[in-house]
């Protein structure tokens, strides 16, 4: 017997229960394709529990002895069957695959709109009834491809609201701040805020130097004030006042798309998860760690090596974004002045060159602190 | 090989999730190492990237890695090449005192 499930990729678990559905009725799993094209042979009826895992390498050994057998392999997956119910798989993998299909799929849908409104751009000049047939047919197919993908986006997204939520909160992909870090609260935090056992701290673009931050959240740890939360957005920080100077290790930490074994090595090790990004592919957390007098200070990298490949990520991820979104925005303020100077909708040109401007100065300031910070990492090695 | 990879890869004659590596590290070398959290993560993923280990057991919970059979013989060689390093020093230094 033979079942297609083509959307399998994104929604695994569904998938998962399809298959075990299948093994209760005598259906076994004996093949697998890429593209969900999936082979069943009659078996005896049996309960089990089925896992199609998205790494290279086959069933580890270890899985093997908590009773996983592999079904089907093939070089980017495997299906492995338990009869043990309890037994369980990590879904990292699947957190991955929704983040990159997320992307790509919004990047298409970014091509998909940049098209219709070019065309939409190129048409606004015609009269209507001498528009050709078949630039309007393109037109029509290009909105109901993006609107197609945008249903698409909303899938994926449910489908990965089937993860169970201890992956998720493993790997932080839930919320930004993990909300056991929230010990007061509003009316605590207001009062404290109130009579000064708690102050807050705006810095804007903070995040580009995780160096300097260290250093600042270390001088008011000096100050006996403790690091204790972010807002949402990640731009405030707050801390609450201590007897005497804390000793706390800040740390900004990127890795684009971690897995849980990330989060849980970070945590075994008595880091705090502070902050983690909800861009998945930008992927960045803050950690911290309290150390008494008596104790060194705690190091996220122990070695250099680790700490200039972290800074080389850091400066090609955000370095060549903002490096990409600075060219834009010259560009935009070139054609601007151009085509006000031509006398054509003179106030809004220099409305849009004054926005441009300022975008100019912010994306070349955050590039500035970027290759600043990758500068002082690479001079750190070289010593 | 860096004192991270080597270190690393002494740990996983058996296997260890990250955070075991760490303990196991810190206890052989009496606290002298300290593994931190980044570095282990970024050298586990590309040591299992370049084959020197892979995955032995993949839970909900850690992910638990072994040595592989080019980790070992890499590890070997590297073995025999801090002994003969040791063993040069020994002969240079003995040879000095005599």
């Amino acid at each position: 017997m033979k079942r297609f499930y083509p959307f399998w990729i994104i929604d695994p678990v569904g998938t998962e229960k399809k298959i075990d559905d299948l093994s209760e009725k005598g259906y076994r799993l004996s093949d697998m394709n890429f593209f969900g094209l999936m082979s069943f042979e009659e078996a005896a009826p049996q309960k089990k529990k089925h896992c199609i895992v998205l790494e290279k390498g086959g069933l580890p050994r270890g899985a093997q002895l908590r009773g996983w057998e592999c079904l089907c392999q093939k070089k980017l997956f495997y299906v492995a069957a338990n009869e043990d119910a309890s037994e369980t798989m990590s879904y990292a993998s699947y957190i991955k695959i929704h983040s990159y299909a997320k992307v790509a799929i919004f990047t298409v849908i970014c091509f998909y709109i940049g098209m219709c409104a070019g065309m939409l751009g190129a048409l606004s000049d015609m009269d209507v009834a001498v528009i050709p047939p078949e630039k309007a047919a393109e037109l029509v197919r290009n909105i109901i491809c993006a609107l197609a993908l945008i249903v698409l986006t909303v899938v994926v997204h449910m489908c990965g609201k089937k993860i169970p939520k201890e992956d998720l909160r493993l790997s932080g992909a839930l919320k930004t701040i993990p909300a056991e870090n929230f010990v007061y609260s509003a009316e605590e935090e207001k009062q404290m805020l109130k009579d000064g056992r708690m102050m807050k701290k705006m810095r804007p673009g903070w995040f580009y130097e995780p160096d300097r931050a260290a250093e600042y959240v270390n001088r008011q740890n000096e100050q006996g004030w403790r690091f204790y939360r972010f807002d949402a957005a990640g731009v405030t920080f707050y801390f609450v006042k201590e007897d005497a100077p804390v000793r706390q290790t800040f740390v900004v930490d990127f890795q684009g798309l971690a897995s849980d074994e990330y989060y849980v090595t970070a945590k075994d090790d008595g880091w705090k998860l502070e902050f983690t990004s909800i861009s998945r592919t930008m992927g960045y957390s803050i950690w911290t760690k309290l150390y008494g007098e008596d104790e060194q200070k705690p190091e996220f990298y122990s070695d250099i090596q680790s700490e200039y490949a972290r800074a080389k990520k850091f400066l090609i991820v955000f370095g060549l974004s903002f490096l990409l979104l600075l060219l834009v925005s010259v560009s935009m303020v070139g054609i601007a002045v151009k085509i006000g100077s031509q006398g054509d909708n003179v106030a809004f040109m220099i409305y849009l060159s004054v926005i441009y401007v300022i975008l100019v100065i912010e994306y070349g300031l955050f590039l500035s602190k970027i290759i600043g910070y990758f500068v002082r990492v690479k001079n750190k090695m070289k010593k | 090989m860096t004192e991270t990879a080597l270190y690393i890869l002494l740990s996983l004659g058996e296997p260890r999730h990250g955070y075991g590596i760490s303990k196991y590290v810190a206890e052989l070398t009496d606290d002298r190492i300290k593994l931190g959290s980044g570095t282990i993560y970024g050298t586990l993923t590309k040591m299992q990237k370049d084959g020197l280990i892979d995955i032995y057991d993949n839970t909900d919970k850690r992910t638990v890695y072994e040595r592989t059979d080019i980790g070992s013989e890499i590890l070997d060689r590297e073995v025999h090449r801090i002994e003969s390093v040791y063993d040069n020093i020994r002969h240079v230094r003995t040879g000095a005192s005599s």
